[in-house]
């Protein structure tokens, strides 16, 4: 009996340790680290930075699904010549060099197992601020994902505003 | 975790593979898809036009890209030719360019021929081979030759292949495709070599003698929507269509009446009406009254036995056809019994009418380099069978083979090949003649190339179409134009002064901006932008009657030579006839490596992934053969084994293959499925072409045929209901 | 599982006019092309288990030489009064607001109880992961999912491509209207026998033919009121 319980306490461990396992590993890191410390805060808030708009680098927000991330060829637009002495601006020279974009990490996505098709466009133009949706990645020194985007968060916002929630609108 | 993985997980079937699964980010390898370029914006659709190279016929073609991938072939809207519309071949484009058996750069042999043995080289490497090759060929000596052989007839590379071997003093051939209806235009009135076009749509009454218009004939897709019109658009009656073939087609499936004369007796169907219309006068123009006496013996009474359509049938259509508003008649048989067709349209004088035969007239079809380029007399034409013939006569050194593969289309011929001492493919892909190469030098998919092709849609004028690439190389391949010329500034001299080019790419450009300007663009600059948007120009012109042939040359020319008989002798050990037929999509055969198509069920048998023999349910009854039963199909010189199909829409005691199946090579989805049918009919006599039928007898064999149909019980659920 | 507004929504439907058809499977093509469905090979297409959204229905009448063919392409018929959305345990099948009859591939749990009750049998069961031998794969449409194993999938009336007609037609603030919304089997139809558009749109392409005296829907006695319209054969 005692043996029995022994057993039934191993294997429930086992499955818990494996639960645990699986679940780290299909978690997404929350502020993943890049290749260079690009600092959005810097060229973004800072009071003697260049204060850009985000859609100066995420150029296609307004017209494609994806908001797209910049070439490094807008990058080294300015840090041809800017701070050319820093260290990351070293790095960014040493791929733009090399022809080869930085190896950026994602930090928002859906896995391809949602089958969900997001759009930015439509969003922008039904006047959603950036932040809604990602924090304010303009106060962040390395992005970190502040919204936790699930399909209920989605819903909240769709029902407030009065948009479809069919489940066709997104999931195709 | 996600829900679905948490119940395999958790079920009996949980794997390594879908723990590994859960674990990484695959989404990350997606950034670098996320960053714009000069030309691309993620997420956002490119479209870019070219030219279908999936048959001759030249349908315009938009291809839809996204982040550096092609995802779709549509057709272009506004190409006259196919306004829009693609068939089933076309749709398939993408899987040419993404196979995953593309021969991926230039190989040199390094074991025994065929043994499949290769060694990757440069493509200097192997573009100096090739001329010290043809270095070595004596330009004097009769027999002892290179050869380029395309079936690539009016292409670029043709052009350059021919000017090439021209300079060099060697042979150039074109070898008309398997299936060659297009070669039989040049038959459709005397010697007139062009682009016959048909105005189905517009006609009230059409009778096609074999022309599988909705298919394979000449231009599936400007003829499909013709049809469309045909069969009834606003303001329009609805047009009434017979199709005479011994085998139900898919065409013929359309008909309104479909005949099933005797296999080889369709020019008999033809005169035999010619002939009721001609006694009952009611032909249209008034000097047909003197073919009456020409077209006396094939008076249905006479013909009728031997066709096995009943005389009263011809008598009902003929005065059909001659009565009807705009009567048309086309089609695809033999080359000696096209005029049989030529005379019902000449009887009811429909040339360069609403609804009836329309003749472009002739324009110099090729501009800039290309006309400089154009084919002259040493660029020899040749079918399959020919191409056998010649070998025999030429003892050729070296052959350069680009888009052609004998060896699967007449097996025979693959010993005399092995003769040649060197051959150099230009194939995509690893077939049956590629295995047999010493060089490979592979060639762009279509959707890579350069290219410039004119076509003639129903509209009128001529149109010009480019073929440009719309993606990125996806293999170290190069176009087989770009090698020539390369070739051509090694072997230097003559060579080098007949091709003063860079590239296809420049030829193409200077071809396109002549054109335009011959039409009214003197702009090149502005000419080729237009083009390359668009994907075509178009030059319209009213169609003209001048080029026509008269009365007397129809009555020496077109008769002459057509006999009373029917096409095969009676060979009592071998009581059937075989046939074999070019199928909706797979073409000459090479098409089988296409996975879309292989599962495409066939149109008329639900048939998928490989080849089947079909047999009337009456004349299967007699031999005792069922459904899927494996079976030989025997002639006097050769034999399939297949899986039997009982087909209601074939004539007794003939038997039907459809032709492109049972490749011996040709990558992992072509290769070893079905049989080849080409072994049935002797080489010397006709190599597999359109009219190849056989006296056959059928024997059973043991063991069930292996044949896949798609179905469902749709059909069974109406039934019960009715 | 939608909630009830008020809806000047399109509803979507579709027209084939069977005296056009030739049967050419343009269509079965572009489709399998435009939404990511997989070839299953020789062995699995043996046991049943190819895909098809849209097939062409061949029916023989008669015996030679006096036979006579009927072609007719069959796909979802998006039924108003769908068979295969009641039994659904899960909603992973249920109707739009729009009167799509929608599959939501994260939904199922693959019990099949939908293609049992489909009487028009157009709904395909993945019996395994599909596979694409690389490249193939590069071909993939990014505006559609890939489905895995397990779920059951059909004709969509191609959602994105009516996604983005109606994204078209917002952008230039206006109602959609024919031609917005081509799905890929009418788009590449060889003799314009299809038709495809808004049945609620009085003006529409497929409003004016719904009413021709050659319409009619299939086994329309089961009351499934179907949104795909058959326009029968001539003479």
């Amino acid at each position: 009996m005692k043996r029995l319980t022994k057993s039934v306490v191993v294997v429930c461990a086992v499955v818990v340790i494996i639960g645990i396992v699986l679940l780290r590993a299909s978690g997404k890191p929350e502020a993943p680290r890049q290749p260079i410390e690009f600092d959005h805060w810097q060229h973004v808030t800072k009071e003697e930075g260049p204060q850009l708009e985000c859609t100066f680098c995420h150029e296609n927000v307004d017209k494609s699904s994806h908001a797209t991330i910049p070439n490094i060829i807008t990058c080294m637009g300015c840090h041809e010549s800017i701070l050319t002495e820093s260290g990351e601006v070293q790095k960014l020279a040493a791929f733009a060099e090399r022809k080869e974009q930085p190896p950026w990490r994602r930090v928002y996505w859906h896995e391809p197992e949602a089958n969900v098709f997001y759009t930015h466009k439509p969003h922008i133009r039904a006047g959603l601020e950036c932040i809604t949706c990602h924090g304010k990645v303009g106060e962040m020194h390395r992005v970190r994902r502040e919204v936790d985007q699930t399909m209920g968060w989605c819903i909240d916002c769709h029902r407030t505003r009065s948009v479809s929630i069919d489940c066709y609108v997104c999931h195709r | 975790m996600k829900r679905r993985e948490f119940i395999i997980l958790s079920g009996v079937g949980a794997t390594s593979a879908s723990l590994l699964s859960a674990c990484g980010h695959p989404e990350e390898k997606l950034i670098p898809a996320f960053i714009p370029d000069e030309e691309f914006v993620p997420g956002i659709d490119y479209w870019k036009a070219s030219t279908c190279g999936m048959c001759p016929a030249g349908c315009g073609i938009i291809v839809r890209t996204r982040e550096h991938k092609a995802n779709k072939i549509e057709g272009n809207p506004f190409h006259p030719v196919n306004r829009g519309a693609l068939c089933a071949r076309g749709q398939a484009g993408l899987e040419v360019l993404y196979n995953p058996d593309r021969i991926k750069g230039p190989m040199k042999r390094v074991g025994e021929r065929g043994d499949g043995k290769w060694e990757e080289i440069s493509w200097d490497e192997g573009i100096k081979m090739l001329a010290d090759k043809l270095r070595e060929v004596d330009p004097t000596a009769y027999n002892d030759q290179a050869l380029f052989v395309t079936t690539d007839s009016r292409g670029v590379t043709a052009h350059v292949g021919h000017r090439l071997m021209e300079a060099c003093r060697k042979g150039a051939y074109v070898v008309w495709p398997l299936f060659n209806e297009v070669g039989a235009e040049t038959s459709y009135s005397t010697g007139y070599r062009s682009a016959t076009v048909f105005d189905l749509a517009n006609s009230t009454y059409l009778i096609s003698f074999g022309a599988r218009f909705l298919e394979t004939w000449h231009s599936p897709v400007m003829y499909s929507q013709a049809y469309g019109e045909f069969r009834g658009s606003s303001g329009k009656t609805r047009g009434r269509f017979i199709h005479v073939e011994p085998r139900m087609s898919m065409t013929a499936a359309n008909a309104d009446e479909w005949l099933a004369p005797t296999p080889g007796t369709e020019y008999l169907v033809a005169l035999g009406l010619a002939q009721v219309i001609v006694r009952e006068n009611l032909y249209k123009s008034p000097a047909s009254a003197a073919f009456g006496n020409e077209l006396g013996e094939y008076a249905p009474e006479n013909t009728a036995a031997i066709t096995d359509i009943p005389t009263e049938k011809f008598i009902r259509l003929a005065r059909e056809f001659a009565k009807a508003e705009r009567p048309l008649a086309i089609g695809a048989l033999p080359a000696n019994a096209m005029p049989a067709v030529t005379l019902l349209n000449t009887l009811v004088d429909n040339l360069n009418k609403k609804g009836g035969v329309l003749l472009p007239s002739r324009h110099n079809e090729y501009y800039g380099p290309l006309k400089m380029l154009a084919p002259r007399d040493s660029f020899m034409e040749l079918s399959h069978t020919k191409f056998a013939e010649a070998r025999k006569m030429h003892a050729w050194r070296v052959m350069m083979i680009h888009r052609f593969n004998p060896v699967f289309a007449t097996p025979a011929i693959r010993e005399e090949i092995l003769t040649i001492p060197f051959i150099a493919s230009f194939s995509t892909f690893m077939d049956e003649t590629t295995e047999l190469a010493d060089l490979v030098l592979p060639d762009h998919s279509d959707l890579e190339r350069w290219d410039l092709k004119s076509s003639y849609p129903t509209s009128g004028g001529m149109v010009v179409s480019v073929t440009q690439p719309v993606i990125e190389l996806q293999c170290n391949t190069r176009q087989t134009a770009d090698v020539l010329l390369a070739l051509a500034r090694d072997l230097g001299g003559e060579a080098a002064a007949a091709l003063p080019y860079e590239s296809a790419e420049e030829i193409v450009k200077k071809g396109a901006a002549d054109f335009a300007a011959h039409w009214g663009q003197p702009d090149a600059e502005t000419a080729w932008s237009e083009l390359a948007e668009r994907g075509f120009a178009a030059a319209v012109e009213e169609f003209r009657a001048n080029t026509y042939a008269t009365k007397d040359q129809l009555n020496t020319t077109l008769l002459s030579g057509l006999q009373l008989k029917a096409a095969l002798e009676e060979d009592p050990d071998y009581p059937l006839t075989a046939l074999i037929y070019e199928q909706l999509w797979q073409g000459d055969g090479s098409f089988a490596n296409l996975p879309a198509l292989q599962e495409l069920p066939d149109p008329m048998t639900s048939a998928m992934w490989g080849a089947w023999v079909e047999i009337n349910p009456q004349t299967a009854q007699s031999l005792g053969l069922k459904d899927g039963d494996l079976v030989d199909v025997q002639t006097r010189t050769g034999a399939v084994r297949l899986p039997a199909l009982l087909y209601p829409g074939i004539r007794p005691n003939v038997v039907a293959i459809p032709f492109g199946q049972g490749h011996l090579a040709y990558g992992r989805y072509a290769n070893q499925r079905g049989a080849n049918p080409a072994s049935l009919f002797p080489p010397s006599q006709s190599g597999p072409h359109l009219e190849s039928t056989s006296r056959a007898r059928v024997v059973k064999a043991a063991g069930r045929g292996e044949l896949t149909r798609f179905g469902t019980e749709l059909q069974e659920q109406m039934e019960k209901r009715r | 599982m939608t909630e009830e507004r008020k809806s000047n929504k399109p509803r979507w439907a579709m027209v084939i006019d069977l005296d056009r058809c030739t049967g050419c499977e343009a269509c079965v093509v572009a489709c399998r092309v435009e939404n990511n469905i997989p070839t299953v090979g020789p062995e699995e297409a043996a046991k049943g288990r190819s895909i098809n959204w849209i097939r062409i229905e061949r029916y023989f009448e008669g015996e030679f030489p006096d036979l006579k063919v009927k072609f007719m392409p069959v796909l979802c018929q998006h039924c108003e009064e769908a068979p295969c959305e009641p039994v659904c345990p899960v909603y992973a099948t249920y109707h739009t607001d729009e009167g799509l009859n929608a599959q939501v591939y994260n939904r199922c749990v693959g019990t099949r109880y939908c293609a049992n009750n489909c009487p028009y049998t157009v709904r395909f069961f993945n019996f395994f992961d599909p596979k694409w031998d690389a490249p193939l794969d590069k071909a993939l449409n990014p505006e559609v999912s890939v489905r895995t194993r397990g779920v059951m999938e059909k004709c969509t009336f191609c959602i994105q491509r009516i996604r983005k007609g109606e994204e078209k037609a917002k952008d230039e603030g206006r109602e959609v209207r024919d031609g917005d919304v081509v799905p890929a089997c009418v788009q590449t139809c060889t003799t314009k026998a299809m038709y495809f558009g808004n049945i609620a749109d009085p003006e529409s392409e497929v409003s004016r033919l719904s009413k021709s005296n050659r319409a009619s829907r299939l086994l329309e006695d089961l009351g499934t009121k179907p949104k795909v319209i058959y326009l029968n054969k001539g003479d």
